[in-house]
């Protein structure tokens, strides 16, 4: 940015596509099925994630009422519950996070945020998501399929995956691996879009450095997905020629039932190398774009500029940096060469140091600022303590010596369900209740959002703290039930117990909150324009909801960063980035002081 | 431009404000299909390189210690490992032949291209589109070859690794054949060689970075 010489002015053709040149939905099949247009794109992408996501949501449910209430429910089979926690785990992750943070947001927030028209390549945003909706269709379909989903569970590790006693070998784990493959797929061309569209879509005036954290949270957690996921399709199309064609890939010499399988010499831990290559960036593929988010929601609602921009930016590149030099610390256990071990767990503390940046500037952001206790932020700092709650135990589980005893514990999975499960998704909610009014024109319920922001908060707590507790009394995680264990007391009964009646009562909250989702798009309160006064181009459109091609005749000119909130001297308590500095404005420096 | 400065910059600070307005908003100032292709070429370098890496570790992997993954990654040595060499059936020489005439014939139709003679850019194309296909073709009887003389994929890790190497090359020949074919339509439709220049030049770009995909891979296969 040294020289203030404009670039390629003659070369503006995306930023400056002038209204009529875009694609033009002509039918309602072109306007809202087959549509181009990246908004509609973003609601197919969250309306298909949502509705799986549901059905893990009811998985969970019956996992938990098997470990509350072992030998009550007949239907629950040993074989079921396999399925349950491996379609639970693998649609969680990928099939909704990944989906709604970088289809959903990604799609709907980055031409909007950063004053394009739409992404760079619209038809294949739209060939994306339908690719996606096939991989979901295929997931869904090994529910009927004979043999019913694999129960591998949610790592898919060879060999037990595809040996026959695992559920779901026949056909659920060809499909699954199917699936995955072409979710990659389908991710790849969303992914390159997002990219490009904000490398080159951007309007004039916003220079990289002046994008909100959300653009930034969603860019960098796109290109760890581009980078990251080759390596789950490695894994992926090895294992499936493993299963169909017989393959020793992975395969290890095998005796089965007295019978030597045809198996052998292959390596387990290979993949499990290149799962976790892929694995843990996934982790910060949902997290990261959560950390944009949620900036810019404590921003806007605490009418202050986010502490240390820069320092925020930064962070954000280096956790993306780091996660990829981190992956063997999943695998501890493994019988791996154990100097790895000591690399792996440097490497993995080392991120606590970008991460805690983070979670300072957001705690320094609220600081004396004019906190407005409005749903979105009850949200974002429910999602600061829960992250700081999740990230303190992987503090623990990143030590290889502390790793070994709770490895395969109830522990492990409370953590990574505080870390990654729960705080992301407060995330998502509070960025619905943020972004509702501008995608539907209407308020959701408070009410109903209140009673569903502390339900869904408390009870995260009443499901996860115990389980920790649950994990250092050695309880084992996928185990179908406890049976006469010497080691574990009756009382770990009666705490399952209780964790599965808070997680009945949390998912049933979760289904007041799609009730309210629904109602409030037709019913609720209409809301008017930039109802959270918020500096940011989504909300400076011409109308709200925003028209296809997303402002009017004329694209945005920026002229400051996102954040000039509660800025000295100015009339309001935020300009937004398109207004042009007042004539007395030009000298001093806007908001924020200078670090 | 640097990447430290544009990530250094104050946005807020009035004369970074005053150099931030002047921005065109774009990072690059070539198309965004290029940038696109480029990306793209990263992503799937990451894929060939890990397809490499697990070639390497499975044909070291011992029958017997799993955890001697990683510790001779570098040395591409076969002790103590199940693994049988693949014998190299001679078509792969001919079919290898096809991908450096097609690059060839890329070269031809940028050259084509930009004196915009219509007729040559046509038969390059077309001639491009034969090749491809005839490589895939010989692909193909190479499996056949290979599964007549008994040698399918579950023969050895080997035997695996080249019908899973030469399928995920074949596959992005072909996805690459889509938009060869997109070009090919457009340009016997009457567009003009020019508006399709640079389309034509990345799909030759793409096609450089198959031959050299597949001469790494032939490599490796030749050497182990």
């Amino acid at each position: 940015m040294a020289k203030a010489t404009p670039t390629d002015i003659d070369d503006l053709e995306t930023a400056d596509l002038p209204e009529m040149d875009l694609y033009h939905p002509k039918s309602f099949l072109t306007k809202w099925v087959f549509s181009q247009d990246a908004k509609v794109i973003a609601l197919q992408y969250a309306t298909t994630a949502t509705l799986i996501g549901l059905v893990a949501l009811v998985l969970s449910w019956l996992m938990r009422l098997q470990l509350g209430f072992p030998d009550s429910f007949d239907f629950i089979a040993p074989t079921d519950y396999y399925q349950y926690i491996t379609m639970h785990g693998m649609i969680m992750v990928i099939y909704l996070l990944t989906a709604l943070f970088l289809g959903g947001f990604g799609n709907y927030l980055i031409p909007l945020m950063i004053g394009a028209r739409d992404m760079v390549f619209p038809y294949m945003n739209m060939l994306s998501y339908w690719i996606y909706l096939a991989a979901v269709l295929l997931l869904a379909a090994t529910f009927f399929v004979p043999g019913g989903p694999t129960g591998a569970g949610w790592t898919l590790y060879p060999p037990q995956a595809i040996l026959s006693g695992t559920p779901g070998r026949e056909w659920g784990i060809v499909l699954m691996l199917a699936s995955l493959a072409l979710f990659i797929v389908g991710f790849t061309m969303g992914g390159l879009n997002y990219v490009i569209t904000v490398l080159q879509a951007r309007a004039r005036g916003m220079t990289l450095m002046r994008m909100p954290l959300t653009i930034w949270g969603i860019f960098v957690a796109t290109i760890l997905a581009l980078l990251a996921f080759p390596s789950l399709f490695v894994s992926v199309i090895m294992l499936l020629f493993d299963r169909l064609l017989n393959t020793s890939f992975f395969m290890p010499h095998i005796i089965e039932f007295g019978e030597k399988l045809q198996y052998g010499g292959g390596s387990p831990i290979l993949f499990q190398h290149l799962f976790w290559f892929f694995g843990h960036p996934e982790v910060y593929i949902v997290a990261v774009p959560a950390f944009g988010i949620v900036s810019d929601l404590i921003a806007t609602h605490a009418r202050k500029n986010i502490f240390g921009y820069r320092m925020m930016v930064w962070a954000i590149l280096i956790i993306g940096l780091l996660s990829f030099v981190v992956w063997a610390h999943h695998m501890y256990v493994s019988g791996m060469n154990p100097y790895f071990g000591f690399f792996f767990a440097t490497s993995t503390l080392i991120i606590a140091v970008p991460t805690a940046i983070k979670v300072y500037n957001w705690v320094l952001t609220l600081w004396r600022g004019n906190i407005h206790l409005s749903l979105p932020m009850l949200f974002a700092i429910g999602f600061i303590i829960t992250f700081i709650n999740g990230g303190i135990t992987g503090l623990f589980l990143g030590n290889v010596i502390v790793d070994v005893p709770l490895s395969d514990t109830m522990f492990v999975v409370a953590h990574f369900h505080m870390v990654m499960g729960v705080a992301p998704i407060l995330v998502v909610f509070g960025a619905i209740y943020h972004w509702f009014p501008l995608i539907t024109g209407r308020w959701l319920n408070q009410t109903l959002g209140h009673l569903h922001f502390w339900i869904t908060f408390v009870g995260a707590y009443a499901i996860y703290f115990p389980m920790h507790y649950l994990g250092f009394m050695g309880v084992p995680r996928r185990y179908y039930s406890l049976g006469e264990t010497a080691f574990i007391p009756d009382s770990v009964a009666d705490l399952n117990k209780f964790i599965t009646l808070a997680a009945l009562v949390v998912g049933a909250a979760q289904i007041v909150f799609i009730f309210n989702l629904i109602y409030s798009i037709f019913w609720g309160r209409k809301a008017e324009r930039n109802p959270w006064k918020a500096t940011t181009l989504e909300w400076q459109t011409e109308t709200m909801p925003p028209r296809h091609g997303n402002f009017g005749p004329q694209l945005p000119r920026v002229y400051r960063w996102a954040y000039d909130y509660s800025v000295p001297g100015a009339k309001d308590d935020f300009i937004p980035q398109n207004q042009p500095p007042a004539p007395d404005e030009e000298a001093a420096p806007t908001g924020a002081p200078p670090s | 431009m640097t990447p430290f400065r544009t990530l250094g910059a104050r946005p807020w600070m009035a004369d970074q404000v005053r150099r931030d307005d002047m921005a065109s908003g774009r990072r690059f100032g070539v198309p965004a299909q290029a940038i696109a292709l480029r990306i793209f070429l990263v992503v799937a370098t990451v894929l060939f390189s890990l397809l490499y890496v697990a070639y390497a570790t499975r044909m070291n992997a011992s029958t017997l210690s799993p955890s001697a993954f990683f510790c001779s990654i570098n040395a591409f040595s076969r002790a103590s490992s199940d693994w049988r060499p693949l014998q190299e059936p001679g078509l792969l020489w001919f079919n290898t032949a096809f991908l450096v005439f097609c690059s060839l014939v890329y070269l031809g139709a940028d050259h084509a291209a930009a004196k915009k003679n219509t007729r040559q850019l046509k038969n390059a194309m077309i001639l491009v589109g034969i090749l491809s296909i005839s490589f895939l073709i010989g692909q193909l009887l190479v499996w056949q070859q290979l599964n007549a003389a008994g040698f399918f994929a579950r023969a050895n890790p080997s035997y695996g690794f080249f019908y899973m190497l030469t399928g995920i090359h074949g596959l992005h020949l072909i996805g690459g054949l889509v938009f060869w074919a997109i070009l090919t339509v457009r340009l016997f439709q009457g567009a003009s060689p020019h508006s399709l220049a640079v389309n034509i030049r990345l799909c030759g770009q793409y096609w450089h970075y198959l031959l050299v995909v597949w001469v790494a891979i032939f490599l490796l296969l030749l050497l182990t």
